[in-house]
């Protein structure tokens, strides 16, 4: 229950959020003041986040849309690339 | 009505009238004959084709300073050009307007290219503009100072306005001329570095007379999304003029007013724009400002990778602790041998023990003596010891133990006691010895 809570939170956190959870989990493992269990459960959530990270980082299309006010609205309609960079 | 019309007439005519009499009395001081009057039309007509038809005055340049401007609404402007001793009236019409680089404001030293023409409606003459450039930099230079100044004053270029810019920004504002070299430089920059980042682009026209509006309209674009993490202000190299949109008070203080973060990247490395000095961080180019907004990817992958590592290392560390410290303890020797543990208190058990032993002993031996002491003196008491010596112990036939001659009477049998014997015996004489 505790795990599942705890990984859909840790899928939804954001780059900066992701990385400052890892370098905490390694601060703590350093800190070498955890018990055995305490540590894996550090360890396994550290590997864990830097697997999200890795995830994070790689490369997708960027994705890229133009703001526009339509009848008072704002709309994001997206770009194409390709079309951009012809320029 | 006829009537009153027709007074009217009569009045025109006497006023006509009167007019060729005077004139006519001027005749007579000696000026010509059959002036030709003008209606007011006419003669404004006159002018205008003289004026209009001029080679001179239907192209020429003009410099001067600025004054009475006058954006008005329609979209054409109005301002006079004046010097130390002329003023100039001159007219911008809303489709010439779009071709300029730069709008004029008062006290700017401009060349204005154009016709003379007339404003029959005012007799007026003026100048309709067709193109202008400000009068080389000194003028642009002291406005950008001027207001420079200025805003330094208000406080808006101090460092306690800096935010911070995000590390890692999940969605990048992009405010540029689409169509232009520096927004092909932010785009592929970011997507060099950071593709995992999206880019909201709000197009803005960056230069010329509809720049001003342009630019302040995509930030307040910008400014309704919650979710934009920071805005790159962009535009690429050009000249003074070119970039003078950035140095418009109201597009400075939007962006100052901007909640979201804004990083500048105007012009070149050695432009700098009033915006530059109210932005949160400037970047020296387009490309600079796309590469100080978000963090390099492949160094990313690395630091990440670093960090996965420092996180196993220390996870090995702490097991290869764990390990030693079990190691040390199952190498201890109570631990091996755990007799040993014994071995000590039982020799102090030990040690304990004999010396109770011998105390018990001592206790004894101690004891025997007093008792073979006390049996001695007990022995030394007992009566048949006594009697033993010679002494003897007279009983009445009762039993009882007769101590004075008063306890029987004469005649009275007596049993007397020897230390290992009895004899019976008559009393036969009394005597007290008192």
């Amino acid at each position: 229950m505790n795990v599942t809570d705890c990984e859909k939170k840790l899928d939804e956190l954001s780059f900066e959020e992701a990385m400052g959870l890892l370098e905490n989990a390694i601060r703590g493992l350093e800190r070498g003041d955890l018990g055995l269990e305490g540590s894996l459960e550090m360890f396994e959530r550290g590997i864990e986040l830097s697997n999200i990270l890795k995830v994070k980082l790689q490369g997708a299309e960027q994705k890229i849309s133009q703001l526009l006010r339509v009848d008072q609205e704002l709309v994001e309609k997206p770009m194409e690339m390709a079309q951009e960079n012809e320029k | 009505m006829e009537k009153l019309r027709g007074a009217f007439a009569m009045n025109l005519k006497d006023f006509e009238t009167l007019t060729t009499r005077n004139l006519n009395a001027e005749n007579k001081d000696g000026l010509s004959e059959n002036r030709k009057i003008f209606s007011v039309h006419d003669i404004t007509r006159i002018i205008k084709n003289t004026i209009e038809k001029d080679p001179i005055l239907g192209n020429v340049y003009v410099k001067g300073e600025v004054s009475n401007f006058t954006f008005h609404s329609s979209g054409h402007m109005y301002f006079v050009l004046k010097s130390a001793s002329a003023t100039l009236k001159c007219v911008s019409f809303k489709h010439q307007n779009r071709k300029f680089k730069f709008k004029p404001g008062n006290g700017m030293k401009i060349v204005a290219g154009g016709n003379i023409g007339v404003y029959a409606m005012r007799g007026e003459y003026q100048l309709y503009v067709e193109n202008m450039s400000s009068l080389g930099t000194g003028s642009l230079h002291e406005q950008f100072e001027l207001l420079k100044l200025e805003l330094a004053k208000e406080g808006l270029f101090e460092d306690i306005h800096k935010r911070e810019l995000p590390v890692y920004p999940e969605r990048i504002g992009i405010i540029t001329g689409t169509n232009t070299a520096a927004y092909a430089d932010i785009v592929n920059t970011l997507q060099r570095r950071y593709p995992c980042a999206e880019l909201v682009v709000a197009p803005a026209t960056v230069q010329g007379m509809q720049a001003e509006m342009s630019i302040i309209d995509s930030l307040a674009l910008m400014n309704c999304k919650k979710d934009i993490d920071v805005i790159i202000l962009g535009r690429g190299g050009g000249s003074l003029e070119d970039l003078w949109a950035f140095n418009l008070e109201n597009v400075v203080r939007a962006v100052f007013n901007s909640k979201i973060p804004i990083i500048t990247g105007i012009g070149h490395q050695t432009d700098f724009t009033l915006c530059d000095f109210v932005a949160d961080m400037r970047a020296p180019t387009p490309t600079g400002a796309a590469e100080l907004v978000a963090p390099d990817l492949g160094k990313l992958r690395e630091s990440v990778k670093e960090l996965e590592n420092r996180i196993k290392i220390s996870m090995a560390g702490f097991m290869e602790r764990a390990s030693l410290r079990t190691n040390r303890l199952s190498d201890n020797i109570f631990l091996k041998e755990p007799q040993r543990l014994l071995s000590q208190p039982r020799q102090t058990l030990d040690g304990l023990y004999g010396r109770l032993e011998r105390e018990i002993y001592n206790i004894q031996q101690h004891n025997q003596k007093s008792l073979d002491e006390r049996i001695a003196v007990l022995n030394s008491l007992s009566p048949s010891r006594i009697l033993e010596r010679g002494y003897s112990i007279v009983l009445t036939e009762g039993g009882q133990i007769i101590r004075h001659a008063n306890e029987i009477e004469l005649d009275d049998m007596v049993n007397i006691r020897f230390s290992s014997s009895e004899i019976s015996a008559r009393v036969t004489r009394r005597r007290n010895e008192n």
